[in-house]
């Protein structure tokens, strides 16, 4: 086998593992679902309706940026990249439907998050707005992600 | 003998020896220090500054309970507990908060924050809630099932709390009031307000002045007398021996709807009481608390000052035999039938009575001294039990709690018992204490000090201490023995009892003992722990300088802000303002390096809490906080001067008291954002940024008090009274107060401090200015802006020309100028000019009104173009004529001579030519006869400092510009006067 054969093999070989590796990742749900759970009930913590103290909300309020910006892309975001095929593909509208609802929810959760965390929830319109969307996108997409896999959910604690 | 039996059983009844005998159950309740147990088996403490509550047995026969103590808090004033005998509530003081504690378990229940200085506490039994009064804040407070149910705002000060049917009695301490609420219901139903009477005499040596310092109520067991312990204050003229401060005892009829003062019933303590000792009457002092017996026949009342008891007998009490009175006042029938001298202990306080027993708290070293009353005959006689009980449980080591050094400081200042130390009283012939005007220390109840001058201030403006060395600072205790010697008559002053006279500049060493102990308390974080400063914080001292966040920082989010204040008089107004530096080294050579503090607790606040020196490295042409961000770029800690973002925005508290920077400061116990501390980590304070961007509530929280907007915190520091001497030497506030721009009844009248020096539009004050306080922000109807505009046009304009404008049309804006000729007494003419001060709240000038010059210049020329006639024009070198018309303030010293920069010195008014606010100033200048028509050309001229000044500062920064002459307004007129005029 020439050079460049073997070259291409090996470069095929790699495509091939890790197409492999990324059509295994979209049924592997745990961390990202882990940390969708973090970031729901470390965010929950922060809603000002409810009366948690500072020095608990401080502490949920850096893991929730932390996970939010770091983890999540790592967990989440490469699951949501892997499972969207998936989702597409899927036979069952239940599932197309409330994905593609997950679709824009997490995409606006993320990015509302993101602009809270570098520009400020600074009390203009904007900035209110954009606090708001983070907070509704936030709580609904708990529900939604239940709706959507309760059956593959770590929280069924399946034995 | 038979025949007198019927006879003496009239006498037996009469005069029944047994107190119980007539025993009839009060219906009312009082606050206290000491409350029983339902079965008058247990009593209870509130151990006051111990911070805990106590748990006695009465009697030895009920010495089964233990002995108990709870520790609460800082200092718990009052208890009350409820009729099920389940619970007590506590007024923590210091810790602002009420206690709730269960009794049954002796731990708390909960905690309740209230305002500040929660006082009096009484149960109302009848709808199962406690009553709270909250002293500084003026507040009546409904608890129940530990939670604040009802608020009440209060007339100043309410401190003592009693319930009768429903009636809630509230005693204002130093406005020497009595509130009367119906609470019967919510919400309550005001009913009257008692003004105790303020009696005046010509001869100032008879019990006379204004009922202050009043606290508890002893209210009568039939229900319809109030007695209310208190002293009198008498500030019409100089601290006199013996002549300004009185106990009395004032009487209240409580009739329902018709409860009024017996002004004939007041029980003058002074100098009245005909029980005479080494031929004189007997002298007490400081009436706390006072008890009726059962039947009502006696009523003991604690003297804490003076260490006594003193007995009144009522048997003879409601009998107004005309004419076995006649020639005497009646005084309700009651009079003083003992003095008890002296109690075991000192400072007694709290009383309790049951049967022919009463138990007297007494306060410094936390006992509880048993006495015999004898009964109510007349003639019984009150005798000390030989039972003592500490009310603090012994620690391990020691048999008897241990008394410290604050402690014996504590004693001295509340004490007034000449016989504790008869070669070296602190206070002569049993008079007054310290105590007796600064309750509980030093505190907001100063401003009432200052409030009850009384003085033509062109005789004496001294309100306090006469005659200090060095205004308490440096040689603190040469000025300590000069306040009590002057004052009390202490330390040998008054030597009729053999004490010696000892000279304050070489007290022997046991007394320079004792003035430490005083030393200690007084600089206690709550008292004055700078003594020359009224700041303080509730932090450790000194705060590290780590803890003061750079300025600078806050400009990340607040830019706009930030570069207002940057420039502005509030910042550089410690190293870099050389006016300042210069007065400041003059008052430490002067008063000793201590003294400065007084100066610095407002301009340089940062270093007088982190102890940092200051130094020469002013930066008076700086812009736009260049150092601030050089240090904050460099990670260096930088205290900057002023009052920067941090101070200002952790003003947690303002104690008012009249000015000096009465407030507290606290910047470390907010609600931190995780990494926020680690200002040496640039990633972790990445995260709190991000974090603070975020969730900003908390940030903005730890940052907003509802008082910020409070002319009140401006009084902090834009009023200023003498150390120790208590003259007012500025009162910005007092001059706005009276003014017509304080009128919040008509907001579009109303106009506070920050409505004109925080307003970035001068031309549009009394408008809105939208706009944003963040970068992104909120849109506000209105910004505070923060160039602090005012007077000293001159420094701010050495680094920002727009704030500098500002100010100067800031200045052009207060004041109108009219001219007219008038005809003068001799019939000659004279021109009139009026000032009128149409934009200004306060006087013009205000502030150090000794030392802005702001005056008429007038300039006729005849026809020809001759000046004919000249006032208050500056020569080449920038001085004033003599005879200028200026508008200021000349305050002078003992000697009645200026006291020109030393103004800390200030002891009399020598002349006030200031234009109040709304009022005018007319001066007349003589025309003179000239070639007519005359022109005159008058302006009304402003100049930041005197030329003299100014020079005397330049010695020391000679790159100082000299501030220029600004003209705030002019007017020219030709006249022709008419030839009947001279």
């Amino acid at each position: 086998m020439s050079s460049p054969q073997l070259h291409r093999s090996s470069l095929l070989s790699i495509k091939k593992s890790w197409d492999s590796y990324f059509t295994r990742l979209a049924f592997k749900n745990r961390a990202a679902e882990w940390t969708a759970i973090a970031l729901f009930f470390s965010g929950l913590l922060l809603w000002d309706v409810l009366p948690v103290e500072w020095m608990i909300a401080r502490w949920s309020l850096i893991i929730h940026i932390i996970v939010g910006i770091l983890i999540l892309p790592l967990t989440t975001g490469v699951f949501w990249l892997s499972h969207r095929q998936l989702m597409l593909k899927s036979q069952k509208p239940r599932l197309r439907q409330t994905g593609r609802a997950l679709d824009f929810i997490l995409g606006g959760c993320f990015i509302s998050g993101l602009v809270l965390t570098f520009l400020g929830d600074t009390g203009n319109l904007p900035a209110s707005l954009t606090s708001d969307a983070h907070l509704i996108s936030g709580l609904i997409m708990g529900p939604t992600m239940l709706i959507h896999a309760w059956r593959y959910s770590v929280l069924r604690f399946r034995h | 003998m038979n025949l007198l039996r019927p006879f003496l059983c009239v006498l037996c009844v009469l005069f029944s020896v047994n107190g119980q005998t007539q025993t009839i159950d009060s219906p009312a309740v009082s606050s206290s220090s000491l409350q029983w147990s339902q079965d008058r088996h247990t009593i209870y403490s509130a151990n006051l500054w111990h911070g805990s509550i106590s748990q006695r047995a009465a009697a030895p026969e009920h010495s089964q309970l233990p002995p108990q103590q709870l520790s609460l808090g800082k200092d718990i004033r009052r208890i009350a507990i409820n009729h099920q005998q389940q619970e007590l509530m506590a007024t923590d003081y210091l810790n602002n908060e009420t206690i709730w504690v269960d009794l049954k378990s002796w731990s708390i229940k909960q905690r309740i924050p209230t305002g500040q200085r929660p006082f009096g506490v009484v149960y109302q039994a009848s709808h199962d809630r406690y009553w709270v009064s909250i002293f500084e804040d003026h507040q009546l407070l409904a608890i129940q099932d530990g939670e604040i149910i009802h608020s009440i705002s209060t007339l100043d000060t309410p401190r003592g709390l009693a319930l009768l049917d429903d009636r809630l009695f509230v005693t204002h301490s130093m406005t020497g009031q009595l509130s009367i609420y119906d609470v019967s219901s919510l919400p309550e139903k005001p009913t009257t307000v008692i003004s105790l009477a303020e009696i005046q005499h010509t001869d100032e040596t008879v019990s006379q002045g204004l009922p202050r310092l009043l606290d508890d109520i002893a209210i009568s067991p039939n229900g319809k007398e109030a007695w209310l312990p208190h002293v009198l204050w008498n500030f019409d003229h100089k601290f006199q021996f013996q002549s300004t401060v009185f106990p009395a005892v004032s009487v209240i009829e409580l009739t329902p709807g018709h409860e009024k003062e017996r002004i004939d019933h007041r029980k003058e303590l002074f100098k009245t009481i005909n029980i005479v000792s080494k031929n004189r009457t007997r002298i007490v002092s400081n009436p706390a608390d006072a008890e009726f017996s059962a039947s009502g026949k006696k009523v003991y009342i604690s003297l804490s000052g003076s260490d006594d008891i003193i007995v009144f007998d009522r048997s003879r009490s409601g009998k107004s035999n005309k004419k076995r009175h006649r020639r005497k006042k009646h005084s309700g029938g009651a009079k003083a039938s003992q003095i008890y001298r002296h109690t075991p202990e000192q400072n007694p306080r709290g009383l309790l009575i049951h049967g022919n027993t009463l138990w007297v708290q007494q306060a410094i070293s936390h006992t509880l001294t048993t006495f015999d009353r004898g009964g109510d005959n007349a003639f019984d006689r009150l005798r000390l039990h030989d039972t003592t009980q500490h009310l603090l449980t012994p620690t391990n080591a020691l048999s008897v709690p241990h008394i410290d050094s604050i402690d014996r400081g504590r004693a001295l200042f509340h004490s007034a018992n000449t016989d504790l130390n008869p070669a070296h009283p602190i206070a002569g012939d049993f008079w007054m204490s310290c105590n007796s005007c600064h309750l509980d220390g030093f505190n907001f109840t100063n401003q009432y000090l200052l409030e009850a001058y009384g003085q033509d201030k062109k005789k004496d403006a001294r309100v306090g201490h006469t005659d200090l060395d060095n205004m308490i600072s440096g040689d603190f205790i040469t000025d300590y023995l000069n306040i009590i010697q002057k004052t009390q008559g202490g330390m040998g002053e008054d030597d009729r009892d053999g004490a010696v006279l000892i000279s304050p500049q070489q007290a022997p060493d046991e007394i320079m003992d004792d003035m430490m102990d005083l030393h200690h308390f007084v600089t206690l974080p709550h008292n004055l722990p700078f003594v020359a400063t009224w700041l303080r914080t509730d932090e450790k001292t000194p705060i590290h300088p780590k803890e003061f966040t750079n300025s600078a920082q806050c400009a990340e989010c607040h830019q706009p802000i930030f570069d207002q204040w940057a420039d502005s008089n509030h910042r550089l107004m410690g190293e870099s303002n050389p006016y300042f530096m210069t007065l400041l080294e003059i008052a430490g050579k002067e008063e000793g390096e201590s003294f400065k503090d007084w100066c610095l607790g407002c301009h340089m606040p940062n270093n007088v809490l982190s102890n940092t020196p200051i130094s020469n490295n002013g930066h008076m042409f700086e812009k736009n906080g260049a150092t601030l961000k050089t240090a904050l770029a460099n990670k260096q800690p930088d205290l900057d001067e002023g009052t920067g973002c941090l101070f200002c925005h952790r003003i947690m508290s303002l104690e008012d008291a009249g000015g000096n920077a009465a407030f507290t400061v606290n910047l470390s116990d907010r609600d931190h954002y995780v990494g926020e501390k680690e200002t040496d980590s640039t990633l972790l304070q990445w995260f709190a940024s991000r974090q603070i961007n975020s969730k900003p509530g908390a940030h903005k929280a730890s940052y907003i008090k509802p008082f910020y907007d409070d002319p009140t915190l401006c009084k902090s520091c834009h009023n200023e009274f003498a150390p120790g001497t208590g003259a007012m030497i500025v009162d910005t506030f007092g001059e706005w107060e009276s003014s017509s721009y304080n009128n919040p009844s008509d907001p579009a009248q109303h106009k506070t401090c920050i409505d004109c020096h925080m307003h970035g539009d001068i031309a549009q004050i009394g408008n809105n200015i939208p706009g944003l306080s963040t970068q992104r922000g909120t849109a506000k109807q209105n910004v505070a802006t923060h160039q602090f505009t005012g007077a000293n046009h001159h420094l701010v304009g050495l680094r920002n020309k727009q704030q500098e404008a500002m100010s100067i049309q800031l200045l052009r804006s207060a004041a109108t100028l009219e001219q007219h000729v008038g005809v003068q007494r001799d019939d000659s003419s004279a021109l009139i000019v009026s000032v009128k001060n149409v934009g200004a709240g306060h006087s013009l000038p205000t502030g150090v009104a000794d030392f802005r010059q702001f005056w008429l210049e007038v300039i006729m020329r005849d026809v020809d173009g001759n000046i004919v006639f000249s006032s208050g024009v500056a020569d080449d070198e920038g001085n004033l004529p003599t005879d200028t018309r200026l508008f200021m303030k000349v305050m002078g010293d003992t000697m009645g001579q200026p006291v020109g920069l030393r103004f800390w010195r200030y002891s009399q008014l020598l002349s006030d030519t200031r234009i109040p606010a709304n009022g005018s100033r007319e001066e007349r200048f003589s025309i003179p006869h000239s070639a007519q028509p005359i022109t005159i050309n008058t302006r009304l001229l402003y100049r930041i400092y005197p030329q003299w000044i100014t020079r005397q500062v330049q010695v020391n920064q000679p790159d100082l510009p000299t501030p220029p002459i600004v003209e705030l307004s002019s007017i020219t007129s030709v006249l022709s006067l008419p030839a009947t005029l001279k």
